[in-house]
């Protein structure tokens, strides 16, 4: 039977509930078993994406409070509350864990949640794939924690740069868990990435022709294609080659064994630039999404948002080598790369003139998320100055490795990533939870974080100006560093104030929230036509799209689905450009295999940090956990 | 040549076109300065301006015949269409102006700088 899209009006309206019959049944075909063994199999977007959320929050707090530890240490000259090695290991932990383990699994699980309920399906493409990606970066995780808790946490900063992190430099186990550690994350980012690829292009509602999909979407489609580009390259560095290196004494970065570092320093590069780009681009995502929704229109300039994404994603990498240009490279070379970072400008402008278009022209409504992404267009801003500054090179030798380079780099991450991201909390946790978070503490949280934020980063300017190189532990009295110092200092702690609030925001509404209903914010996409929190099969019909935001249709335009089966995992597969319905998939049900291959797979990984040869028997077990992951099914699951 | 052949072609082959003579020029760098000959650089810094401003222009000639419209958000092929080419033309224009943005310094500063 052909799926049928109800004429509107004849229908149902998706928002009404209808049905109990139908809606028990498909609970029955979504739901996993219970108890423990059951929590392994869980397969639904909404259930990994919530654990990649958790999880990369945990890491973030884990990354905070070595922030803290950090400084603490430099709060004043000549401190001895941490050693020099302590620090080392602090500093790299902190920028690896933020970087790999906080910032991008958190947009990659942000996504997870809300990209096939905006696209109104009812899971993702690869539905196995997805929960077998959220363990590998739970495995990566633990990996480098169970590094740091021995005193083996690495200790050559978030870059690991040879010859330092070469095998005469580094001896011990510190930079192959580092290396081993990155293998995990990006296998799991490669895993979101295709399958966030393959359900934007094929698992749109009907009638979600590429005009129709939101910015949101357009933001984790690009941002997955870069993911697909860059995060090998990362993996070829440090898996490969410095792994290697250390491991089986191949010469490809190590230059007492006539390798060549500055290899290393491009391959990492060429990863490491787009990566802020594929922490930035969702971020971008999430603006959009709210500014929208608190003007209650689209924002101004759909195809220039889209061409903004497009743009920086691209143009993100032709910048790598600007941060190497203090290696002697040619400075005609290096010119071109000066140029595409003053390029990358151009895209950021666009789009902060649209939202500000948006707002200006429109009535807006002053809630918590959109104080934080008038926040962010501050200190975006900022960031993006300092960086355009950076990229000339004159003044980047002067201020190369200082903390003028540390300021810049947390407005970007800070005020690009993480201030959006804490919008995006408090704009979809109603749809997450069902219940709303204080609109009070939310507005006390975003000026505690926003004055601490600036008072902690502002001086860092000033300091990098004043010469002080980033990384050292400690410094002495005459350099003049204290105030600023102690300055940043009492704004991390203020910082730390803001998160501990956000976190009993979190906690307390969960109780004590005012119920939010479908769509508390009267937001035009599709995941406002779901329960809130989205049952495990998301929508009780599939809708269909009536143009780019389907909620503000008038309500006999709108749509649904009607003939999909409601006994097994079905979809519907919808055409690349124009989401013509084409024919029914059934998605694979709870699995335990998925887990059961990342648990081997991951288990040999952890071997290889001690011994090449544990590369055999994981590809063996990756081989018995392969065979089971795609045993046939029973036949029901297949008969149409 | 199919519409929809044109519209992906001026979408996903200007980043690639830009990328290429950008790595080019860059590996070029040394050379120019050792033979003391920058006109390797022009040269391929000309040709991928001339190949973005085509497939510019192609999306532009996809638009005109769509009716040249400012697509909203309506549904079917010709609005998505109409999107895809506008969409084109910028990327195209885009990466013309990071080539051009590039040959900047390439026809300032001297090879071997
Ligand atoms: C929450 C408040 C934060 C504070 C107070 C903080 C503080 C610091 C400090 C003091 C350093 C420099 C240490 C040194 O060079 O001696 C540092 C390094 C770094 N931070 Fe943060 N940070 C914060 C959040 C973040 C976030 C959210 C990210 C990324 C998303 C991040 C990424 C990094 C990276 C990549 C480094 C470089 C590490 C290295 O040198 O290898 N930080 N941070
Ligand atoms: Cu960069």
């Amino acid at each position: 039977m052909t799926p049928i899209i109800e004429a509107p009006g004849e229908t149902v309206d998706p928002r009404a509930g209808t049905n109990e019959e139908h809606r028990k049944k498909l609970e029955r075909a979504w739901s996993r078993p219970g108890r423990i063994f059951g929590f392994f199999t869980a397969t639904t977007h909404t259930a990994i994406g919530m654990r990649y959320i958790i999880t990369a929050f945990a890491f973030f707090l884990a990354g905070g409070i070595e922030a803290l530890l950090m400084r603490t240490q430099l709060a004043f000259s000549n401190n001895h509350f941490l050693s020099a090695d302590r620090y080392n290991q602090i500093f790299t932990t902190h920028g690896t864990t933020m970087m790999f383990l906080f910032a991008v699994p958190m947009m990659e699980g942000m996504a997870v949640y809300l990209v096939p309920l905006m696209l109104g399906t009812r899971n993702v493409a690869f539905p196995r794939l997805n929960a077998f990606g959220y363990y590998m970066f739970l495995f990566g995780g633990l990996l480098l924690y169970a590094g740091v808790l021995t005193n083996t946490g690495p200790d050559v900063g978030w870059f690991a740069y040879p010859p330092l992190s070469g095998p005469q430099y580094s001896p011990g186990k510190r930079v192959d868990i580092w290396a081993q550690m990155i293998t995990f994350t990006e296998i799991s980012a490669l895993c979101v990435a295709t399958e966030l690829i393959a359900t934007i292009l094929k698992m749109r509602a009907p009638r979600m022709s590429l005009n129709r999909l939101p910015l949101y979407c357009w933001s984790m489609l690009i941002q997955s294609f870069m993911v697909i580009f860059a995060m090998p390259a990362v993996m070829v560095a440090s898996t490969i080659m410095l792994l290697l290196d250390r491991t089986v004494a191949t010469h490809f970065v190590n230059p007492a064994a006539g390798g060549d570092p500055l290899l290393y320093q491009h391959v990492f590069w060429f990863f490491g630039h787009p990566e802020v780009y594929i922490i930035f681009i969702p971020a971008l995502g999430f603006v959009s999404s709210i500014v929208e929704a608190h003007t209650r229109r689209g924002v101004f300039g759909y195809p220039a948002m889209v061409l903004a994404l497009a743009g920086t994603a691209f143009i993100g990498f032709g910048l790598w080598v600007h941060h190497m240009f203090a290696t002697g490279l040619p400075q005609i070379g290096e010119s071109f790369f000066t140029a595409a970072s003053m390029m990358i400008a151009i895209t950021s402008g666009i789009q902060i003139f649209c939202w500000l278009a948006t707002i200006w022209t429109g009535r807006v409504r002053m809630h918590t998320p959109m104080y934080f992404v008038l926040g962010f267009i501050f200190i975006f801003v900022m960031g993006g100055l300092t960086g355009v500054m950076l990229a000339s090179v004159p003044l980047d030798w002067q201020v190369h490795d200082t903390f003028f380079v540390v300021a810049h780099f947390h407005y970007v991450l800070i005020g690009g990533a993480v201030f959006p991201l804490f919008g995006a909390f408090h704009y979809w946790y109603p749809k997450m939870t069902g219940r709303m978070m204080n609109e009070t503490l939310g507005k006390i949280e975003f000026w505690i974080l926003f004055i601490g934020f600036n008072m902690t980063f502002f001086p860092m300017h000033i300091l990098g100006l004043k010469g002080m190189t980033r990384r050292i532990y400690t410094y002495p009295p005459e350099m003049g560093w204290d105030n600023a110092n102690a300055l940043a200092t009492v704004g991390a702690y203020i910082i730390a104030i803001g998160g501990i609030l956000f976190i009993a925001n979190v906690l307390s509404s969960r109780k004590t929230g005012a119920p939010a209903g479908r769509n508390p914010w009267d937001a035009g996409t599709l995941e406002w036509a779901a329960d809130s929190p989205p049952p495990p099969y998301n929508f009780e019909y599939l809708p269909v799209a009536a143009g780019r935001y389907t909620m503000w249709a008038p309500a006999e335009a709108r749509a649904v689905v009607t003939g999909m089966r409601d006994d097994r995992r079905e979809v519907l597969v919808t055409s690349i450009m124009d989401a013509e319905p084409q024919h029914r998939l059934v998605l694979p049900g709870s699995s335990f295999w998925p887990f059961l291959t990342a648990l081997l797979v991951g288990g040999g990984f952890v071997g290889t940090v001690f011994g090449f040869n544990w590369y055999y028997p994981t590809a063996v077990a990756a081989g018995v956990g392969l065979i089971g992951w795609f045993w046939p099914k029973a036949p029901r699951d297949l008969r149409p | 040549m199919n519409r929809d052949t044109v519209l992906w072609g001026a979408l996903l082959l200007p980043p690639v076109i830009w990328f290429l003579s950008m790595e080019t020029n860059f590996a070029l760098a040394p050379w120019a300065c050792a033979f003391g000959w920058k006109f390797a650089m022009f040269v391929v810094s000309g040709i991928s301006f001339a190949l973005n401003a085509g497939l510019a222009l192609a999306a532009w000639s996809q638009w005109k015949s769509l009716g040249q419209n400012w697509p909203g958000d309506e549904g079917g092929a010709i609005p998505r269409a109409g999107i895809m080419a506008i969409l084109g033309m910028m990327i195209a224009g885009m990466a013309c102006l990071v080539t051009l943005a590039q040959a900047v310094p390439e026809i300032m500063m001297g090879a071997c700088q």
